[in-house]
């Protein structure tokens, strides 16, 4: 018989807090060991290997009926978290919650403990389990839920700009098409980012790019002027020394292509003139600007044209699908 | 033979040890003495106690483990083998083991993270890899080969004991490898990704992980100290086998436990080419790839189908009874 099925056997009796008891001691032990331990014993744990993923792996293998158990019993340990326990522990705790991920989401259990005054990001094995906390909470699909905890959090004390990233990535990967917004809600922390560390910047930039792909970047690609992003946004996604969005004119059509994707530009900017536009949008991307008001102006003038031809495009449209 | 070595069979993989143990000694890469005095440890520690408690079964298993690692310089790495001097070497692991090396470097993840542009979801998760995307993935490895470069730091292993001393890394022989797989992919392949898992005996990378590479970019790397694993080298891995089929191969390395042949009556259960050392530098000398993720159900471990491989991988039909007879005449 296996630690396993010997975990299974014993724990079909237990009740929830014998399960909270089992967790509890179980990342006591991984977070302080000490030299006879057994964390989360009846299981058995290999030493030499990363712990919170073997136990992830036998969780996964477990009947419907003990993973149910657990998951409760999981939240409980979270909602009655303290600083008082190690910062490591508390970081297990959330690793193990943002692999496991108990239905029902987690913002009020990370509110607890971020509420806690001793909660300090400057130290970093705190600072390890806010990752591990966001990382946890990112995790569920409950947008809105998350939205209001983002909108608090980003406030408190412990917000940092590579929070911002994380949720993006979360964000885009749930819903492209909240790309742009992202970036307009977020670009003070982006723009820190661009300064302190570019290389990591554009990185992040273009995996972001990337999650969204080519089409809803295509979308979006022009509203990026008009819509109040950050000028910067444009020149970093299609200058050198390697651009993220690759602008393609092919005489008729204006094509982009970000990673392995390509998409071509919406209707709207195919319906008149489209070699004018395509001209214009690429004479615009291409430019090297001598400042940054030269760019800011031009920028904005195009944007002015665009707004026209756009309204007038619709209302085009609108008569034509009227009559 | 040491009393109590049948009780040390309810043990979970303890059976599958005692024939890696014994193929060792028959062949003389381990040495008989040393192989005694591990049992006899053990069974001093085992006469002390319950074998019919869990507790104590499990804590006997640990203290098999900390016995070697406790003291790697004496019972790890000891059978040199004579490389190949144009030998490229690679290594391979589950994003989870990959994260918890990073983890084990002070800093480096931060570095990683904000410089390099590692993506965060690679990291704090006890399961990352559903999160994670192959763009991310190719991005972590990216950030590697950079951030890393430029720190004498970083280690493709922990440190195993208080000494320092580096735990040991299995490599294999990448000329091996493409000869079996083809080449090593560019971008993320999902079939190479499972081949690799099975074709290396690596049971512990499970069902939608993403795997990656450390591949040396200079040869002989490490050349001087790779070592033919020997069972105390794989006593964390269950799915460990020592013997090479029929001795049919012309180098001294070792060859893993294929899993696609797990549960066939019919070998050859080896696999891949397998040599070991203590975690090498990174910089200079390798560079980390994204492989794939596995996306093909995998074979979980099975305790009867390992042991059975590794009986079965000897020239002769023999069955644990003749092993463990064999070795109570061998060692006294």
């Amino acid at each position: 018989m296996n630690s396993l099925s010997e975990f299974i056997q014993v724990a079909d009796s237990w009740g929830r807090r014998d399960y909270v008891e089992w967790l509890d001691t179980g990342l006591l032990e991984l977070a302080e060991p000490s030299d006879d331990g057994l964390p989360f014993h009846p299981l058995f744990l290999l030493p030499t290997l990363e712990p919170l993923g073997q136990l992830h792996q036998m969780i996964k293998r477990m009947p419907g009926r003990i993973r149910g158990a657990i998951y409760p019993a999981l939240r409980d340990l979270l909602s009655s978290l303290t600083p008082e326990r190690p910062a490591r522990y508390c970081d297990l705790a959330w690793r193990l919650a943002a692999g496991l991920r108990p239905p029902g989401g987690l913002t009020e259990q990370a509110r607890h403990l971020l509420a806690f005054p001793s909660v300090d990001i400057q130290e970093p094995a705190w600072l390890e389990c806010v990752r591990s906390v966001l990382r946890a909470v990112f995790g569920y699909a409950k947008t809105q839920e998350i939205a209001e905890f983002v909108d608090d959090f980003r406030v408190s004390r412990h917000w940092q700009y590579e929070f911002a990233w994380t949720y993006g990535q979360y964000l885009v990967q749930r819903n492209p098409r909240q790309w742009l917004q992202f970036i307009k809600d977020f670009e003070n922390d982006l723009s820190n980012d661009r300064q302190t560390t570019p290389i990591g910047y554009r990185r992040r930039l273009r995996t972001l790019a990337n999650a969204v792909g080519a089409d809803c970047l295509a979308e979006q690609f022009l509203a990026m002027q008009m819509s109040g992003a950050p000028r910067f946004l444009l020149r970093d996604l299609t200058g050198e020394p390697e651009p993220i969005v690759i602008v393609k004119n092919l005489g008729t059509l204006l094509e982009i292509q970000v990673g392995e994707t390509i998409a071509e530009c919406p209707p709207y900017m195919q319906y008149d003139e489209i070699g004018k536009v395509s001209e214009e949008t690429i004479q615009l991307i291409t430019t090297r600007f001598r400042s940054n008001d030269e760019a800011s102006q031009l920028m904005s003038d195009f944007a002015d044209r665009m707004s026209d031809k756009l309204a007038a495009a619709q209302r085009d449209q609108e008569a034509r699908t009227w009559h | 033979m040491p009393r109590g070595l049948n009780g040390l069979e309810e043990v979970e993989g303890f059976r599958a040890f005692l024939v890696n143990l014994w193929d060792g000694v028959v062949d003389s890469s381990l040495d008989s003495g040393l192989a005694a005095e591990y049992l006899d440890a053990i069974i001093a520690r085992c006469m002390a106690g319950d074998l019919g408690s869990l507790r104590f079964r499990q804590s006997l298993r640990q203290l098999m483990l900390r016995t070697v690692f406790a003291a790697v310089a004496r019972f790890q790495c000891r059978r040199a083998i004579s490389g190949d001097t144009d030998q490229l070497l690679a290594t391979f692991r589950g994003l989870d083991n990959l994260v918890d090396v990073i983890e084990a470097h002070a800093g480096l993840k931060d570095k990683l993270i904000k410089a390099g542009g590692a993506p965060s979801v690679c990291f704090n998760s006890s399961d990352s890899s559903p999160d994670v995307t192959a763009d991310q993935c190719q991005l972590l490895a990216e950030s590697i080969n950079d951030v890393c470069a430029v720190t004498d730091e970083f280690f493709l292993a922990k440190d195993a004991s208080s000494d320092g001393r580096k735990r040991l890394v299995w490599f294999t022989d990448v000329e091996n490898l493409v000869a079996h797989l083809g080449q090593l992919p560019h971008s993320g392949d999902n079939t190479y990704a499972c081949n690799i898992r099975n074709w290396l005996g690596l049971g512990d990378v499970h069902h939608g992980e993403h795997v990656f590479g450390f591949v040396s970019t200079v040869k002989d790397v490490c050349a001087a100290k790779l070592a033919r694993p020997t069972v105390f080298d794989g006593i964390d891995h269950r799915w460990f086998k020592h013997l090479r089929a029929l001795a049919s191969y012309s180098d001294s390395a070792g060859r893993a436990l294929n899993l696609d042949r797990l549960g066939t009556e019919v070998g050859p259960f080896d696999g891949g080419w397998e040599a070991v050392t203590p975690g090498p530098k990174f910089r200079d000398q390798f560079k980390c790839i994204y492989i794939g993720r596995i996306n093909r159900p995998t074979v979980e471990y099975d305790e009867e189908a390992v042991l059975g491989a590794i009986l079965k991988s000897a020239s002769s039909i023999r069955t644990y009874a003749d092993v463990v007879a064999a070795l109570q005449a061998k060692i006294p």
